[in-house]
């Protein structure tokens, strides 16, 4: 299908699309999506301390491992509908009816319609942190800048 | 892999989907090149290993669901 191609959609229903994520309507060329997240649990809530730095953490700097060359090489062959048959070809078209999403998160993506080049990345680290039997003094956690 | 693209009209009725997370794509159309990575890390304590809970789809489909494993039961 070329890049210009009509869209023609009677219902999307999306309730939560949310951090770095993307519905879209129509075509579009390359797309980045990155999203990356640290969450701590904590068994006590206490303030006044320095948040973590993504930097502390290997994870969200080392460099992602090109996929593509896991795939094996192959061919495309494009095919206009015009050429099978001896009709005048149709105008591309997408007709969807209805879509229905509950949520859409961490650099996902919705779309309808075309694409060329996508990358999505997410990095999410989840600490759980334990202080019970710990004395918490915010003095100790201040920072001395 | 051999791809063939036909250049034809697309149609879709409809699509009930519950979630789209962590990387992952929804599409309706064609691409190109698709790369989705997802890291994560995470404590041992939040690994789920199969077999998951199902989740309830409805007084219906439960209806018919234990209309069927008594018809099994009484069967032995």
């Amino acid at each position: 299908m070329s890049k210009e191609t009509l869209v023609s959609l009677q219902r999307l229903n999306v309730v939560n699309n949310s951090t770095s994520s993307i519905i879209q309507v129509g075509d579009r060329d390359n797309t980045y999506q990155y999203k990356q997240g640290i969450s701590i649990q904590r068994s006590k809530a206490i303030y006044g301390f320095d948040e973590p730095y993504f930097a502390s953490y290997p994870m969200f700097c080392y460099e992602l491992p090109p996929l593509y060359q896991w795939l094996p090489d192959g061919k495309v062959v494009h095919e206009m509908y015009g050429k099978l048959a001896p009709l005048p070809p149709p105008l591309p078209t997408i007709e969807v009816g209805s879509v229905n999403i509950i949520t859409s998160s961490s650099s996902s993506n919705i779309h309808i319609g075309n694409g060329s080049k996508r990358v999505a990345e997410n990095r999410q680290k989840n600490i759980r942190q334990f202080l019970d039997g710990i004395k918490l003094d915010p003095s100790q956690f201040s920072s001395s800048s | 892999m051999n791809i063939y693209i036909q250049q034809q009209n697309l149609k879709v009725g409809n699509i009930d989907i519950i979630a789209v997370s962590s990387s992952s794509t929804f599409q309706i159309g064609d691409n190109d090149q698709v790369i989705l990575y997802a890291i994560s890390e995470d404590v041992p304590d939040s690994i789920q290993i199969g077999p998951f809970p199902q989740l309830s789809r409805g007084v219906n489909h439960n209806e018919q669901r234990n209309a069927r494993i008594t018809s099994a039961t009484k069967r032995r």
